[in-house]
């Protein structure tokens, strides 16, 4: 080796021609791209958590949707609804379930829609109270009926009175929950049986023999998840592993969401005054707990503040779980041994809504788009209600215009998960 | 006495009772919820004159309600609602004992409401209550067990599924208090019906 005038030692260039320095760099580049993406796949995946910008604006979300007795679905595979809307012979409605669960739920070829609807037996002004308009304890006042709209024929017919809460099986059949009696009477509880019809247009078979505060969640395979209402508020999470065989899936739990495949439930236990809440994952088929997360764990990004409560239905999507919360909404990454937060969506509830966010869903198969609604604040006008388009990655909303908050543009979705 | 001053007597006596009595029932008791945060409202019970409405009595305690302020939103599958609808409210009972799943002891039964002016959801199982147990006893351990909701242990103890809840802490607790106010106004235990005793806001 050749020595420097100085003596120290001259270092001869591994690569002479700029040529091929460049063609290093750029290879040394995407080699660490690669194994960066490889060693760190939810750090280059991950989109950030923050506040949603919400601005006015028209927006078309994919799915099918429907508001009173519009059925519309343009961004929709429906074909039968991507041309025009369709009219229901009823509007949607289900004043028993409110936003807790799908007032319209589609079969799993999408061609059928499963919807509730109400009609009042008598005049009550809710403002006032009962005993003002001499309604007593017991009163029929109401009644619900799930009706089955199919979109290809645009036809319309009701099965029975007295029923609501559908959700549809992989194999097309159909459950709900049918009241005992059939009307809604004042003070009294909707106690109802679960019953299932092997198709739209199969026998009802009951899968309860003694009416209760029966609710309808969603299949899990062939099983059905139920929630059972408490006298005095709050539920049990349940499972029905066939006609007259139920168990419990998780006491005292509020249920958030099934898996794909059917075989596991996201469920929150605890409450913000018992101790905190909790996320569990249980195993469907022996309610065995395979995760959980606690909720105290989780950070609002824009108030620095724990979250207090998560809310259901939830949007389970691959292996991520959309769900309301007091911070706003909250993306999961559930998997089949764990449960953790991947993004938070700030949202200021007490400005862009009366209080929370309903039934908000993963529109699009790469969950990247999120729909969801809200009653919004009203200064005195009449209750209306409006619907959110957001971009998670963007972390950009649309806001659709206000309308009467029976018209509620509202998600069409089974939260049934699994194969028969 | 002569029969004639007996009859005067009696006639006079039955008057005076009467009269006692009418007055007793010139008053009527009623609640009013002002619904300020979760964890921080106002109940207020009133005595006031039947005839005129004017307020013969008024205390106030710190209540809470729901776990967040939209009252349309129920607990059934989630087991998270929100605060009472607004509206007045019919009181359909008061017991001291009374001995639910998850809600026992003192407690006033409040009728079945719909929200968001009657277009919403109808919300149910509503009642003001606290956490104590059947016997109005604190069950947070010690020669009791503990059972969580039944031992006030805190502000977010105020924190309910929709229903109207006040303290059980301290001696007497507010609940205590406000229990004593209803007995002494009203004193009606049991089931019954009484149309707009209750106004939230």
């Amino acid at each position: 080796m050749r020595r420097a005038p100085d003596g120290r030692r001259r270092l001869r260039p591994l690569v002479r021609s700029p040529r091929r320095v460049a063609a290093l760099l750029v290879l040394t580049s995407a080699a660490a791209t690669v194994l960066m993406v490889h060693l760190f796949p939810a750090a280059a995946e991950n989109p950030r958590s923050g506040r949603l910008e919400i601005a006015e604006g028209p927006a078309t979300a994919p799915g099918v949707y429907v508001g009173g007795d519009d059925l519309t679905g343009p961004a929709s595979s429906n074909a039968d609804l991507r041309g025009h809307g369709q009219k229901l012979d009823r509007a949607a409605s289900s004043p028993l379930l409110g936003g807790d669960g799908p007032v319209a739920a589609p079969s799993p070829d999408g061609r059928l829609v499963a919807y509730s609807t109400w009609a009042w037996t008598r005049d009550v002004d809710w403002s006032k109270a009962f005993g003002e308009q001499g309604i007593a304890i017991g009163d029929p006042l109401g009644t619900p009926t799930l009706r089955v709209h199919d979109t290809h024929g645009n036809r319309d017919r009701a099965p029975e009175a007295g029923t609501f809460d559908a959700a549809w099986r992989a194999d097309g059949a159909l459950a709900y929950v049918r009241g005992d009696p059939v009307s809604y009477r004042a003070n009294l509880p909707y106690l109802a049986n679960v019953v299932v019809r092997a198709s739209a247009t199969g026998d009802p078979v009951a899968w309860t023999q003694r009416a209760d505060r029966y609710r309808v969640y969603g299949w899990a395979g062939d099983r059905l998840i139920l929630a059972r209402g408490q006298e005095s508020g709050g539920a049990d999470a349940e499972v029905l592993d066939g006609p007259g065989k139920i168990r419990l899936l998780a006491g005292q739990a509020g249920l958030l969401g099934i898996s794909a495949d059917g075989r596991q439930a996201l469920v929150s236990v605890g409450a913000p005054g018992a101790g905190g809440m909790t996320l569990s994952l249980r195993n469907v088929a022996d309610s065995t707990e395979a995760a959980s997360l606690a909720l105290s764990s989780v950070i609002d990004p824009v108030t620095g503040q724990a979250l207090s409560w998560i809310a259901g239905p939830g949007s389970w999507t691959g292996d991520h779980v959309l769900v309301s919360s007091d911070a706003g909404l909250v993306v999961l990454h559930v998997t089949a041994e764990s449960v953790s937060v991947e993004q938070m969506l700030h949202v200021d509830l007490d400005r862009v809504t009366t209080g929370s966010i309903y039934e908000p869903r993963f529109a699009d198969d790469a969950a990247r788009t999120v729909v969801w609604w809200a009653d919004v604040p009203r200064d005195g006008a009449a209750p209306a209600s409006a619907q959110f388009v957001c971009d998670r990655y963007a972390l950009t909303c649309k806001r659709g215009a206000n309308v009467a908050a029976s018209r509620a543009p509202r998600p069409v979705y089974n939260l049934s998960g699994g194969e028969r | 006495m002569s029969a004639r001053a007996r009859i005067v007597v009696v006639v006079a006596l039955t008057a005076a009772s009467f009269l006692a009595a009418a007055r007793a029932g010139a008053t009527v008791t009623t609640f009013d919820f002002h619904r300020m945060s979760n964890l921080s409202s106002v109940l207020t019970i009133y005595r006031r004159d039947t005839l005129d409405g004017s307020i013969l009595n008024r205390v106030s305690y710190r209540a809470g309600s729901g776990l967040n302020t939209n009252e349309c939103d129920s607990a059934q599958y989630d087991n998270v609602g929100g605060w009472l609808p607004a509206g007045y409210y019919s009181l359909w009972g008061h017991w001291n004992n009374y001995t639910g799943s998850l809600i026992q002891g003192r407690v006033w039964y409040l009728q079945d409401k719909r929200c968001n002016g009657g277009t919403g959801q109808i919300r149910n199982d509503l009642f003001i209550h606290s956490e104590e147990d059947m016997y109005n006893r604190q069950l947070c351990g010690g020669s009791h067990p503990y059972v969580e909701r039944f031992c006030w242990n805190g502000d977010t103890d105020y924190y309910s599924v929709g229903c109207i809840k006040v303290s059980a802490a301290g001696s007497p607790s507010d609940l205590a208090r406000l229990h004593s106010n209803w007995d002494n106004w009203s004193g009606l235990h049991g089931s019954f019906v009484l149309a707009q005793r209750l106004y939230v806001y």
